[in-house]
């Protein structure tokens, strides 16, 4: 949409500023009196776009720059620049902190496993979904499945301590029935079984909004290369292998990509809800100790720059896995 | 789609099974909210209450209701989602409209950088460290401010006016001498009503289910909303419960019936569910809109 048949009021101030302000002989007018005129006939809308870019200057760029306070003895009476440079020494205590490993094999482990669990759950629910034929029971399934997606974990996290009480809640009672734990089990209590009511409730959360994010990539899928399939006799599950899967394997590959990416994320506010003094050895990760070295313990510029590390590590495997999936299947989030 | 052979009727029967197993397995943690939030409390604490009232009463809400904390939590909770939310809206979708024209300077730059943030942040201490020195520290703005605006909502608000911008109008009007702001907020604001919808449903959701604010950055505890109370609630009813298994012994209570810190603490995440239970299945589709225009590369 090219301005330069505007009919604004305010077109003739543009025109005033280059004749005004042209130093240069003969008719080249400076690029810089160019930009001017642009953004002056665009007022208004620059304007808002520069205030919200000032918004992310402030909230998001600002904030990286605090960052600086991890290569630092941070003294908030010294300020950010004030504050005495350490160097690399926040990092070396945390790589040399007792707990150090445990809290990466946990990271790393819960993200994992949520890979090997929680990741393929919605594809394979979306795929069953594609195969109902009622299209109001397919509805009905996906609002609800979905719905808990939007409940927020704290009341998730909620649900599952009162069903997993040994003395209210159905879950114990019935397992113990079946002979496959003790009737009194506390299981939120015992750190052994963290990891795994960390994937399961993950699962309940999210498969049901995850499906119907991949059920829409495979609405639109040509329904005529179904057809074509049944004509050649091909079966379901031929169809499901050679048609449904294939045509949503970028979206499958791009999600992968950022799971995988994002492997030292393992949610902050699922883990840190659940977690409690009874589990720490299995339930710490990343965030969950940057929370608690700096906003509990007040150890700010420590617990930041083990806040940063996470974040170099992450932006780096995330420059990585999109590299190697353009290369290897062509998408690519950037 | 098939229809016909044995192997076929079967596998629907089989996915039908599953498909509504996982209904019940959905919905159940809800109906089991509800039925303790509806129950005395010291009947609740014999067990076995897993599919129907045995003991109905009010007094759970009553609790509640009485108590000064929880419902002016609530109040904040709705306030905030209501005035977040809407000013949210307002702002995400002028910037992104903003952005969304090419006629811009500097446009893919200031693109880029948003974008950027998605893949890159400071950390939380840094930012808390950055409200404390604005003073937005017990401060009702801290709900407000930092949520303004998002990335991702502005890119798929940017990506809907990108493919949706209606040219003509725009150039009729302008004609007629009407300024950017009076095109956007007479002309594409109303007719994009779709993508408006989307944001403020993520925003709304968003405002509403946010404890984490609350929890670091107020003191005071006049000022956190429902959730944040919601966490507090929940960890006094758990450490009871690890006592208790522990030592076998229950938390006595004083009387044969009445609330019990339990009971009440199902009848606050009632409170925390309601809304979205009721919202979501109407406006489904504007969620998953959304994400399938925010995924969507130009």
């Amino acid at each position: 949409m090219k301005s330069t048949r505007v009919h604004s009021p305010a077109a003739h101030l543009g025109d005033e500023t280059i004749s005004y302000g042209a130093k240069l002989p003969g008719r080249k007018i400076a690029p810089i009196r160019m930009l001017c005129k642009r953004i002056s006939r665009q007022r208004t809308m620059f304007i808002v776009a520069v205030l919200g870019l000032a918004w992310f200057l402030l909230f998001s760029y600002f904030p990286m720059w605090g960052a600086l306070i991890s290569f630092k003895r941070y003294d908030f009476t010294l300020g950010i620049l004030g504050s005495p440079w350490i160097g690399f020494d926040h990092f070396r205590e945390f790589f040399q902190d007792a707990d150090f490993l445990n809290i990466l094999r946990n990271t790393i482990a819960i993200s994992l496993l949520k890979l090997v669990f929680a990741f393929p759950a919605p594809i394979i629910l979306a795929v069953l979904l594609n195969e109902v034929v009622h299209s109001g029971y397919k509805r009905f399934v996906q609002t609800v499945s979905s719905l808990p997606h939007f409940i927020s974990w704290v009341v998730v996290s909620g649900l599952f301590y009162q069903l997993l009480s040994p003395s209210t809640g159905p879950i114990i009672p019935f397992l113990s029935r079946l002979g496959l734990t003790k009737p009194d089990l506390l299981i939120l209590g015992e750190a052994k079984y963290f990891w795994a009511v960390a994937v399961v409730s993950d699962i309940w959360k999210e498969i049901g909004w995850i499906a119907v994010i991949y059920l829409a990539a495979i609405t639109a899928i040509d329904p005529t290369l179904y057809e074509a399939a049944t004509i050649d006799g091909a079966g379901r599950f031929r169809q499901m292998r050679s048609i449904t899967l294939p045509s949503i394997a970028s979206t499958i590959i791009v999600l992968l990509i950022l799971t995988v990416a994002n492997i030292l994320q393992a949610n902050f506010d699922q883990i840190w809800l659940l977690r409690n003094n009874s589990v720490v050895e299995r339930a710490e990760i990343i965030d969950t100790y940057v929370f608690v070295q700096g906003i509990q313990l007040g150890r700010y510029d420590f617990a930041a720059a083990v806040g940063l590390f996470k974040s170099a590590i992450n932006v780096m495997l995330l420059a990585g896995a999109n590299t190697i999936s353009r290369r290897m299947v062509g998408s690519s989030i950037y | 789609m098939i229809t016909g052979t044995r192997g076929d009727k079967v596998f629907n029967v089989c996915n039908l099974a599953i498909l509504s197993l996982l209904v019940l397995v959905t919905l159940y943690p809800f109906w089991y909210v509800l039925l303790h939030a509806f129950n005395d409390g010291v009947d609740a604490r014999l067990g076995g209450l897993w599919l129907f009232v045995r003991k109905f009463s009010w007094a759970n809400f009553r609790v509640i209701w009485r108590d000064g904390a929880v419902p002016r939590a609530l109040v904040i909770s709705v306030l905030r989602t209501a005035v977040g939310a809407g000013l949210s809206v307002l702002c995400i979708s002028l910037v992104g409209y903003a952005l969304a024209r090419n006629t811009l300077p500097g446009r893919r730059l200031m693109n880029t950088l948003i974008t950027f943030t998605l893949f890159f942040s400071g950390g939380i201490i840094p930012f808390y460290l950055l409200m404390r020195s604005l003073h937005l520290l017990n401060n009702y703005l801290v709900y407000i401010l930092p949520n303004l605006l998002s990335a991702f909502l502005l890119i798929v608000v940017r990506t809907y006016f990108t493919a949706n911008i209606p040219p003509s109008l725009e150039e009729s009007a302008r004609i007629d001498g009407a300024g950017d702001l009076r095109i956007f907020f007479s002309i594409v604001f109303p007719t994009s009503l779709p993508i408006v919808a989307t944001v403020a449903l993520f925003c709304g959701v968003m405002q509403w289910n946010d404890w984490f604010s609350g929890y670091i950055f107020m003191t005071k505890a006049n000022k956190i909303p429902l959730q944040t109370i919601l966490v507090r609630i929940i960890n006094q009813a758990r450490a009871s419960d690890m006592v208790a298994s522990q030592t076998g012994l229950s938390v006595s209570t004083t009387g044969r019936t009445g609330p019990t810190a339990e009971s009440v603490r199902s009848a606050v995440m009632v409170f925390a569910i309601v809304p979205i239970v009721l919202v979501y299945p109407l406006l489904q589709r504007y969620f998953v809109k959304g994400v399938m225009i925010g995924s969507i590369k130009e």
